[in-house]
């Protein structure tokens, strides 16, 4: 069976991202999970992260994706990545909690 | 069938008399030009058509064949097409392909059934035939083809008039000129171009709407063409960057300053600055400091006048200035060009020649009030206009022809007219002067600029002004030393746009530098896009079909998507053009180029079919949501058909939730969404459409909104 994208529903793609410092594991777990549109949505998020931290000097992933989703030139789809992003962010701390 | 008798026999008396060379026209306008040109015509009808017969002309070919007359009639676009012999439309691949009439063809094509017959009846006693049409691949394959069809065969033996205007003397002198074969390959080329264009559209898009069939039993008309893929991939390319994009900040300064009570806003010297840190030590080092102007620089620089117009340049800037569409310009132009108004308007040049007349024109546009005076200006000095880069063997740039307007022109054409004019006149003028100084302000070790600009000489700009976006922002008087108070420094955050959507204009320029498309095909070709909706809106945003098809292409036959390909045929077209290839050697090209593009299509049928199922139903999710849920706050109001009763209403996508909203809905119309909600209720305003005018409509019919009004009306009633 053809895995589907989590957000849109195509077909999903086998994309390797380069990890990086600051961004947590389970994000790029999600690569795997999303079609060709939406993992090169993340992959653009991933790598503005680095140019982002430089510009403000220090910011965390999770305010980064905060600012990001609320700006009016972000694309559609990097901000259905953020949402998905922060609804499994939301599970995995509540599982956590639980347990 | 009495009336038509009486036509008929009319018709044969009058030509029993007569030894005429038959002309054939582009189009009915342009019948009725070239007769009133030729003498003085009698309109004859028949079958509702017009004929023109001009007795003992003036203006006949300096190549005599003892004909004295002229019978004149015209065609109507094309009468013959390309179509494949078997009929079936949903059998391909189909390479055999023949020129038939095309109201076996297409269908509500009984006009080109009379036509046909008309010129048919008038070949038999012509003692010349001359080929009339417009000088271009078009107008040369639709001359050619019923000189072929229509005449027995007299399409190598047929005079051509050549000519670029409607105007009594251009077209005099075209008569007089006329010989076999001045339309060189054009014809060969035009043919050939049709029986590509054919070879990739039909089979290519018969192959798209059979695998919709194959995975949907459902028949889905799904079209792709030679151009028509690259130019949707340049839409669907631009739509990815724009939906994967993200911003990267920067920042920028802004100084303000006061001398001698004057208030200055001074930029940076930085444009932008990538660091948050750095911006802030700006401002921190600036404020309250005071500034000096360190160096002022006035440097003078000249603006060339633009080029003549050729079809795209002129489509490009009337999508500027006035907002329409190419197709919507080359249809205002042609009409122009009909009414003698202006030169051919479907050319790649962007030259003007001398031979047109510089003088003549200037001195009958003079007659027109609000270009007397610059005509009279430009007609005092020495007449030479600036040539773009651009040529075109068969026509001049397009140029106002001095004839004037003979009946009122609608608002649309008057806009076109007056365009055209002015860039004429544009041409002729001289270069315009601008004075830019620039002064740098240094406050501690930063810098500040200041920017100024003025007119010095207009040249050129005071004939195009209302179409220039040049503006004056002249500097107040400064000197170097001069001191200035730091008022305040702003340091703004900004963020990186994202690459702008195409519009018709920016992707008709895109489409003309990767050389796909013709002068007249591509705004076609820009049209069919919203037609098959792949496309929508002003700014071009790729629909989910859109999406689906390039998707379908770009896995299965990349080739037909990218411009490589395209851009080839279209050299080859040329070429035959140029008599370098031959049309049979390149049709021939074309087919080995397909057959392994339509294979792999076969062979993937069920999963192409089934990507775009899934793109169109995705399209309709989307056209019949409506707005936000007033009541649950999570859904979105959608319009869903009842299994039961088969009508529509709105419901809550939040239903399997518990959220109940639920609204009726008119059963006949259109209904679309405003993306706006009531300023009373907060429920989503709809648009509905039955007849010709559209209404706005609260979906809650419990609003207020609709109480007050049920209210006036019972009190209007009352009183």
């Amino acid at each position: 069976l053809v895995e589907k994208c989590l957000i849109c529903g195509r077909d999903a793609i086998s994309k390797i991202l380069k990890k990086q410092e600051g961004i947590p594991e389970q994000i790029f777990e999600l690569s795997n999970k999303l079609c060709e549109y939406h993992a090169m949505a993340l992959g653009n998020l991933i790598n503005k992260f680095e140019v982002w931290k430089l510009a403000y000097g220090e910011l965390t992933w999770r305010s980064y994706m905060e600012r990001v989703k609320g700006l009016e030139e972000t694309g559609l789809w990097v901000k259905e990545v953020i949402k998905l992003v922060s609804l499994r962010d939301s599970g995995y701390n509540a599982n956590k909690k639980g347990n | 069938l009495v009336k038509r008798k009486k036509e008929v026999e009319r018709l044969m008396n009058v030509l029993k008399d007569l030894d005429y060379y038959l002309v054939i026209c582009e189009k009915p306008d342009a019948a009725r030009r070239i007769a009133e040109a030729m003498g003085e015509p009698e309109e004859l009808q028949l079958d509702g058509i017009s004929i023109y017969v001009v007795k003992n002309s003036k203006y006949l070919p300096k190549i005599r064949n003892g004909a004295k007359d002229y019978v004149i009639c015209s065609a109507l676009g094309h009468l013959y097409t390309v179509d494949d012999p078997t009929g079936k439309r949903y059998v391909y691949p189909v390479f055999d392909l023949n020129w038939i009439p095309t109201y076996i063809a297409e269908k509500n094509k009984d006009g080109v059934k009379k036509r046909i017959s008309v010129i048919n009846k008038l070949a038999k006693n012509a003692k010349g035939f001359i080929h009339a049409c417009d000088f271009d691949l078009e107008g040369e394959t639709i001359g050619y083809n019923i000189l072929k069809y229509a005449c027995d065969g007299k399409e190598n033996v047929a005079l051509r008039a050549k000519f670029s205007t409607l105007t009594k003397d251009e077209l005099r002198k075209a008569f007089e000129d006329a010989e076999i074969g001045l339309g060189g390959n054009l014809a060969e080329a035009g043919r050939a171009r049709h029986i590509v264009d054919f070879l990739y559209g039909v089979n290519v898009s018969r192959a798209l709407s059979e695998s919709f069939y194959t995975a949907n039993s459902k028949y889905r008309n799904v079209t792709i063409g030679r151009v028509q893929g690259p130019a949707l991939a340049f839409v669907v390319n631009r739509e990815i960057a724009i939906r994967t994009f993200v911003p990267t900040p920067y920042w920028t300064i802004i100084g303000e300053f006061e001398a001698d009570g004057l208030r200055l806003v001074a930029n940076y010297y930085k444009d932008r600055i990538d660091k948050l840190r750095d911006a802030l030590d700006v401002k921190i080092s600036c404020e309250g400091k005071i500034g000096l102007i360190s160096k002022i620089k006035k440097t003078k620089v000249r603006f060339s006048p633009p080029t003549p117009f050729n079809t795209g340049d002129l489509q490009k800037e009337a999508y500027r200035v006035f907002g329409f569409s190419p197709s919507q310009t080359l249809r205002i132009a042609e009409r122009l060009y009909l009414d003698a108004l202006i030169s051919y308007p479907r050319t790649s040049s962007q030259k003007l020649p001398t031979s047109i007349g510089y003088k003549r024109i200037l001195k009958n546009l003079s007659l027109i009030q609000t270009y007397s005076k610059f005509c009279k200006e430009l007609l005092l000095k020495e007449l030479k206009p600036v040539q773009g880069k651009k040529d075109d063997p068969a026509h001049p740039a397009i140029y106002p022809t001095g004839e004037l307007p003979k009946r009122e022109l609608d608002e649309r054409e008057k806009k076109i007219y007056d365009l055209i004019v002015r860039r004429f006149l544009a041409v002729f003028g001289d270069d315009a002067i601008r004075e830019r100084v620039s002064a740098e302000i240094s406050v501690n070790e930063h810098k500040f600029k200041l920017n100024g600009r003025r007119t010095v000489y207009e040249g050129w700009i005071k004939y195009y002004r209302p179409y220039t976006a040049i503006e004056d922002a002249p500097l107040p008087e400064l000197k170097e030393g001069q001191e200035l108070m730091v008022l305040s420094i702003v340091v703004n955050e900004k963020f990186e746009q994202h690459p702008p959507r195409y519009n018709q204009a920016s992707l008709l320029d895109k489409m003309e530098k990767e050389g796909i498309g013709t002068k007249v095909t591509r705004s076609e070709i820009i049209r069919t896009l919203y037609d098959r909706g792949y496309v929508y809106g002003e700014s071009m945003n790729a629909s989910d079909v859109g999406f689906a098809v390039i998707e379908s292409m770009r896995k299965f036959s990349p080739e037909i998507i990218k411009t490589e390909m395209t851009r080839s045929m279209e050299r080859r077209l040329e070429d035959i053009e140029l008599g370098k290839e031959e049309s049979d050697y390149v049709i021939e090209e074309a087919i080995n180029e397909l057959m392994p593009i339509l294979e792999r299509i076969v062979n993937e049928e069920r999963e192409i079919g089934k990507g775009i199922r899934e793109a169109v139903v995705r399209t309709v999710r989307a056209q019949n949501l409506i707005g936000p849920c007033p009541i649950c706050k999570v859904g979105v109001l959608t319009v869903i058909r009842s299994k039961r009763t088969k009508k529509r209403f709105v419901g809550c996508t939040n239903y399997s939730k518990g959220c109940r909203a639920s609204a009726p809905l008119p059963q006949r119309g259109v209904i679309k969404s405003t993306n706006k909600t009531c300023e009373e209720c907060g429920w989503p305003i709809i648009y509905v459409k039955l007849g010709k005018i559209p209404w706005k409509l609260c979906v809650n019919p419990n609003c207020v909104s609709k109480k007050k009004v049920t209210q006036v009306k019972a009190e209007t009633k009352k009183v």
